[in-house]
């Protein structure tokens, strides 16, 4: 069972993120080497609380993979976090891998990865969870 | 730390720069433009036909991946039949003129941009910026 968790933005978000601790590693992975000014980051937080329905297309940053996976990723970065909607409502994306490709073209593991993904979705083999690192309100 | 917590903390202090009220802007055009753009049904192909422009240039606008002058901003919006103009974030405002409306308001610390087509056709937004007390 993959678990995850969500991003709390701060803000209200029409779209709320949930990421895998992979997906999460892959991320501050990338934000360290290759988004020094946390651009990829910034717009991120903005697709959130738009809603990510306004920016899929064929030309967003949002885009179907297959198998009801998509990529959320801009033009100028080749980093790409790989999820799916919890259902149509698109209020929630649950963001479950997340790396950089080496070119235009994704390789065959990174097409395998996706795969993994659409597998995940199909089975419902993924839950969120609490996120207890962020303060509690009292009951 | 947490990994979530670290960016975010990381983003906190990215959203403190001079920097960042810039890349606001871009964020805050690629908005209209895309709002505007599911609004007519249009491509950016043809937003890209329309304003004379070339259709990566526009794509990059609607990613947030290029910076323009205002000049560029204001044939890409005079090409979606859109007008836009600077606000304070923190200030509400409503504008109203002969072709329609549209403010900004704020709570919670979450700022809101609404719009008013007008009956005109044309429709008015407003780019905001963050004006935060340092």
């Amino acid at each position: 069972m993959h678990e995850v968790t969500e991003v709390n933005f701060g803000v209200p978000c029409n779209t709320r993120v949930w990421l895998s601790r992979s997906a999460e590693r892959a991320i501050q992975k990338f934000r360290r080497k290759g988004d020094p000014d946390g651009s990829f980051w910034k717009r991120l937080k903005r697709w959130a609380q738009n809603g990510f329905r306004l920016h899929e297309g064929p030309d967003g940053p949002i885009r179907l993979e297959w198998d009801g996976v998509y990529r959320v990723g801009p033009i100028d970065s080749l980093f790409r976090i790989i999820g799916f909607y919890e259902n149509d409502s698109r209020a929630h994306f649950i963001g479950m891998d997340a790396f950089l490709k080496h070119g235009q073209q994704l390789t065959d593991g990174q097409k395998k990865r996706i795969d993994a993904v659409a597998a995940i979705k199909r089975d419902g083999n993924w839950r969120k969870t609490e996120n207890v690192r962020y303060p509690r309100i009292a009951r | 730390m947490s990994g979530i917590r670290e960016l975010l903390d990381d983003l906190s202090q990215f959203e403190s720069t001079p920097e960042a009220v810039g890349y606001e802007l871009r964020l805050d055009l690629a908005d209209i433009v895309l709002r505007r753009l599911r609004e007519l049904g249009w491509t950016q192909a043809q937003l890209a036909d329309a304003a004379h422009m070339q259709s990566p240039f526009v794509t990059r606008i609607v990613h947030s991946a290029q910076n323009c002058t205002f000049d560029v901003a204001g044939r890409l919006l005079h090409a979606l039949g859109a007008k836009a103009k600077l606000v304070e974030a923190a200030t509400s405002c409503v504008e109203t003129t002969n072709t329609g409306y549209a403010y900004v308001e704020e709570s919670a610390g979450a700022v809101e941009q609404k719009t008013f087509p007008s009956a005109s056709g044309a429709t008015n937004y407003q780019l905001r910026i963050a004006a935060e007390a340092r």
